[in-house]
């Protein structure tokens, strides 16, 4: 007897909990439900992305990566961060970045250039040949000759570059013989000096050379064409032409 | 179709969302007693199903399988909100309770329905862990111990929840009837 009534008890109890399943109704049709839920997974896929420690760490450093590069190329970065700027000199790809500098100071204690600006008369550059013993009374500094040539060539012309009531800081000497032909450019650098080029490997071939005790680089060109750059503690060099390699360092080597 | 399933096939994931959504949504709204709460629920339990897909043994029971994981879903769920807002969650269950018992005792003219009508109402009582394994045992038709199996606790443990479950309910019809008797007079 206590057993039946115990079976209606649970036959009600089962037939209770069944009708209150059934009667719950979920307020969106499962297609809609579904795109619901693929659209939350895609959301929660970027959430973990950005949730896990590790991409968390991955994030910051492609962010800093991001703002160091962004800072280097800033103009003004540029003479600040000197020696970072050095470390650039680097292989990219084919084409290689050269920085020269030759001093800091004067652009440390330089103030930032203003945005206005104006020129000065008579400021403009003037290129005038002159002949050797002119060259050196116009010149900043005593002109370097080579004291070795190839044979039959000889120097044909001077020429300084000239600003009014300025003595000149560059001069170009131009030499030629039987099939050679080349330029030897000198800049007084004894204030400060930098320049930065980018150069295309495919094109060029770049060699490092001590000349004198002076880091160089001799750029072969494909069309021939041999450039030597180098600096001393007071001036740029540079002998560029259509020259061999070997003469084109004996010459330099000579100076 | 659970070989595609385990491949991370997207159209048959959307078949079985679409075929097990409102068992696994009515099981979940049992639970919880909040709409809201309960779709958070479908989301998990599916998002969770459709990664732990190699531990299905038996195809043929992918509803119960379900319907373990939205019952577990559903408990979490509420324990965290719980941590939060408890006393909320408890006035709600029983302005709901309060509202239908008020309507099962107007309407209900035979006895039978009204003591199902009741029984129906004080499900929402029931502890979070009662209401798991009588659904279980009641809409998924499991046996207790595949229950403790998918639940993993001790086969005593599920026969102590529905016994007190069960207890609880018939207490509850008890005074009902007291109730209706008192209404009556």
């Amino acid at each position: 007897m206590k057993k039946n009534t115990t079976d209606e008890m649970d036959q009600l109890i089962k037939k209770a909990i069944q009708e209150e399943f059934d009667s719950i109704e979920p307020p969106i049709p499962s297609r809609e439900a579904w795109f619901v839920f693929t659209s939350n997974k895609k959301k929660c896929k970027w959430k973990n992305i950005f949730s896990t420690s590790v991409n968390r760490k991955f994030i910051y450093i492609v962010c800093a990566v991001i703002f160091i590069t962004i800072f280097m190329m800033t103009p003004q970065s540029g003479s600040a961060l000197g020696k970072i700027s050095k470390m650039f000199n680097k292989l990219q790809g084919n084409v290689v970045q050269l920085f020269v500098k030759d001093s800091e100071a004067d652009y440390e204690k330089s103030s930032l250039p203003s945005d206005e600006f104006s020129i000065v008369d008579g400021s403009e550059a003037e290129s005038v040949s002159m002949d050797l013993e002119q060259a050196e009374q116009v010149t900043t500094f005593p002109i370097l000759l080579p004291t070795w040539l190839p044979e039959g060539v000889s120097l044909n012309e001077i020429v300084a570059v000239l600003i009014e009531n300025e003595k000149s800081e560059e001069v170009y000497l131009n030499y030629s013989g039987d099939n050679i032909e080349f330029t030897i450019r000198q800049m007084d650098i004894a204030h400060a000096f930098g320049l930065g080029a980018a150069v295309d490997q495919d094109d060029i071939r770049i060699d490092e050379i001590i000349i004198n005790g002076h880091t160089g680089n001799l750029f072969i060109h494909k069309n021939g064409i041999i450039e030597l750059v180098w600096m001393t503690n007071s001036s740029y060099l540079s002998i560029d032409g259509v020259i061999s390699k070997d003469e084109i360092i004996k010459i330099a080597e000579s100076m | 179709m659970i070989r595609k399933l385990l491949k991370k096939d997207q159209p048959s994931e959307q078949i079985l969302f679409e075929m097990f959504y409102g068992r696994v949504y009515r099981v979940a709204y049992m639970i919880t007693n909040d709409h809201y709460l309960a779709q958070d629920v479908v989301q998990e339990t599916f998002a969770k199903a459709f990664n732990q897909l190699h531990r299905l043994k038996d195809p043929e029971k992918t509803g119960a399988w379900l319907g373990t994981i939205a019952t577990t879903t559903a408990i979490d769920i509420i324990r965290k909100r719980n941590r939060w807002n408890d006393v909320v969650t408890e006035d709600v269950h029983l302005e709901r309770v309060i509202s239908k018992h008020r309507t099962d005792t107007v309407e209900t003219q035979v006895e039978r329905a009204f003591l199902i009508k009741s029984i129906r109402s004080h499900i929402s009582l029931l502890s979070d862990n009662h209401k798991q394994v009588i659904i279980l045992k009641y809409i998924h038709d499991m046996k207790d111990a595949e229950i403790a199996e998918a639940l993993g606790i001790q086969i005593g443990t599920v026969k102590s929840r529905i016994y007190r479950a069960k207890l609880k309910l018939k207490d509850t019809m008890g005074h009902l009837a007291d109730v209706k008797e008192r209404e009556d007079v």
